[in-house]
């Protein structure tokens, strides 16, 4: 099937303001800070954001963040932000997933529209027996490791309060790939789920069949005009989604045959990559291993099968390289699960 | 406030713009310019820094302080400070003429008679503490750190209390005084937030953060701990008299009317109160905390 190829990158202004940096500004606001302050570095002022239209960059999301937390670096705003999400946004997306027949539709709803819903984190799924699961990471570009739990943060309080309100009987589980935080008071106000820290990888996990489940108080006409609005707004996804999606398809990917993919000459490729924080091999290794060490994890696949999956026909080389990513082999990794 | 300052402050406003244009006027009549080779530029830094900065500190207390009488003694005391260095920097510009060069010597005078004054703003001051420490009592301990400051509920938070429950941990493993600490949650704040929105739920957060103030005792502290929750640490307290005061607390919430638009909602709340074990740190207490609201909340 062709794919479309659009992407956008960390510094398009593709993202709508109202998801994240609105909410962030007039949090910060509230809390006495300057705008002026909080839009620091940002190119944006005050009376842009007025705009309900505005479009703004990641790069100009992070620095925002970045700000906000310089200033005020005791808050809950990410949960917060999470969770007002579907109380105090009226936009097509929320409208689309509030109406969503089934979990399965909202999770495509959220896919197709990762830009309107959740730009900053993508998502592989994964089903295993009668679970499944979703593994994240960041979606947009490589940023500190506080602005990447900010934005997890963020992306769990949306979906727990999503999933509390639509679908209250889904259980669902999360694992964390950071340590348990000093404000984790936050993840127990605001997480109605169970909460992992120190895991491998970021994994959300349900049951197969609540992703069936209807949603009784549904109303078809509403989704799909929101659908319809939604068709309007950017599909694209970023460059960093495009290039894992491929690279997990086609595990014998180079760096040449992606730029090809991309239409871009191998120097302009790699300046991207750069860019965005990252490069090449390390974009491929990351898609690998999350792959890997999910079926590690999560399934009873041997060390060939593995291997096979990443096109390594030398099993030595397939534990020299997991060897790598993780520090562990694979056996002290099964032993450690 | 901060937008009226002006507004608020205006006959202050009024007075120190008089006694600046008076000032300067006075000056210039009564003395003629130096010749520009004869000015001490080493001088001017120096003590037009001086009233420069007296200046800012005359500009913030305005800005920070409401109208009242340390107030004005605080601005009299800084204004008239200011206005002695402005004398002295004008020295530097102007030399008093023959009849009238007893200025230069009054010019440090206004400044001793701010510092008096200033002298007894401070014991006023003191006394304005002693009375805002005495309303703060129940929601600040012996620490003041603004940055823990919740501007929601006007509570700390739970940084804040996380130092507290260290200091009570020290009395505990060394005095074996006891403590309890209590966890708060408002029943289907959700579905609050979601009918009337985020300003609703904050003045809901406020007011019940308030109501927790006034019915707990003077010896106890209440934080927001996080979301919609609330956690009240109870020195030297037994854990009957906790849940004791846990209950007047849920009584008292019960009780308390919002008033939005078109109707009036009363709130409730899960409570639940756990008592210092030995060997408890501050992440174990806590975690225990949650885990007991937890089953409290399954339970009711």
């Amino acid at each position: 099937m062709e794919r479309n190829k659009a992407f956008f990158e960390c510094n398009n202004a593709v993202i709508p303001c109202t998801g994240v940096l609105l909410p962030l500004v007039s949090m910060a606001q509230l809390q006495g800070v300057l705008p002026s302050k909080i839009l620091k570095g940002t190119g944006l002022s005050y009376e842009d954001l007025l705009n309900n239209h505005l479009t703004v960059s990641f790069d100009q999301i992070d620095t925002t963040v970045e700000n906000v937390f310089s200033l005020l670096p005791y808050n809950e705003f990410s949960f917060q932000i999470g969770k007002n999400f579907f109380y105090q946004n009226h936009t097509p997306i929320k409208t689309a997933l509030i109406n969503a027949s089934s979990l399965n539709q909202a999770i495509r709803i959220i896919s197709l529209y990762a830009v309107s819903f959740f730009p900053y984190c993508k998502f592989d799924k994964f089903v295993v027996g009668d679970k499944t699961h979703f593994v994240i990471s960041h979606g947009v570009k490589h940023s500190s490791e506080f602005s990447e739990r900010f934005f997890i943060e963020i992306l769990i309080s949306k979906l727990s309060s999503y999933l509390n309100w639509r679908f209250p009987d889904c259980e669902i589980t999360i694992e964390l790939p950071f340590t348990k935080p000093a404000h984790y008071e936050q993840y127990f106000a605001y997480i109605k789920c169970p909460v992992a820290f120190s895991k491998p990888l970021f994994l959300i996990t349900l049951k197969s069949d609540s992703l069936n489940a209807n949603q009784q108080s549904s109303c078809k006409l509403m989704r799909q005009q929101a659908l319809q609005n939604l068709k309007k707004t950017c599909k694209a996804q970023s460059l960093l989604s495009q290039l894992a999606k491929l690279i997990t398809e086609q595990p014998t990917t180079t760096l040449e045959s992606a730029s090809d993919y991309f239409s871009l000459s191998t120097a302009t490729f790699k300046r991207k990559l750069k860019q965005h924080n990252t490069n090449f091999k390390y974009e491929k290794d990351l898609a690998q291993k999350h792959a890997t060490l999910f079926h590690l994890m999560h399934t009873s696949a041997s060390n060939q099968t593995l291997s096979d999956k990443l096109a390594i026909s030398d099993l030595t080389n397939f534990r020299r390289m997991f060897k790598r990513w993780t520090g562990k082999t694979p056996n002290e990794l099964r032993l450690a699960k | 406030m901060k937008s009226n300052i002006i507004k608020l402050h205006r006959t202050l406003f009024a007075l120190f713009i008089t006694s600046f244009t008076v000032i300067i006027l006075t000056v210039a009549l009564l003395s003629n310019l130096k010749p520009f080779d004869d000015i001490k530029w080493l001088d001017v830094i120096g003590e037009g820094g001086i009233a420069l900065i007296t200046l800012c500190w005359l500009l913030v207390t305005l800005h920070t302080r409401p109208k009242g009488k340390l107030t004005l003694l605080l601005f009299i005391g800084i204004m008239m400070v200011h206005f002695s260095m402005l004398l002295d920097v004008l020295d530097e510009f102007y030399r008093y003429k023959s009849d009238f060069q007893w200025m230069s010597r009054i010019e440090a005078i206004p400044a001793v008679l701010g510092l008096i004054i200033m002298s007894f703003a401070l014991v006023y001051w003191h006394r304005e503490q002693h009375i805002i420490n005495n309303r703060l009592i129940k929601s600040e301990r012996f620490y003041r750190e603004h940055s823990f400051y919740d501007f929601v509920t006007g509570l700390y938070s739970a940084s804040y209390m996380k130092k507290q429950i260290q200091s009570e941990l020290y009395h505990f493993n060394n005095d074996n005084t006891p403590f309890c600490l209590s966890l708060i949650d408002i029943k289907a704040f959700d579905v609050y937030l979601r009918e009337h929105g985020v300003e609703a739920a904050n003045s809901l957060l406020s007011d019940i953060g308030s109501l927790i103030q006034v019915n707990i005792r003077k010896s106890d502290l209440v934080c927001r701990y996080a979301g919609d929750l609330f956690i009240v640490l109870m020195p030297n307290t037994q854990l009957c008299q906790s849940h004791l005061i846990n209950q007047h607390i849920a009584n008292m919430i019960r009780q308390h009317v919002l008033y939005l638009n078109s109707s009036s909602t009363y709130s409730d709340i899960n409570h639940t109160t756990i008592q210092v074990e030995q060997g408890d740190n501050v992440d174990n207490l806590l975690q225990r905390l949650n885990r007991c609201l937890e089953v409290q909340k399954k339970a009711a």
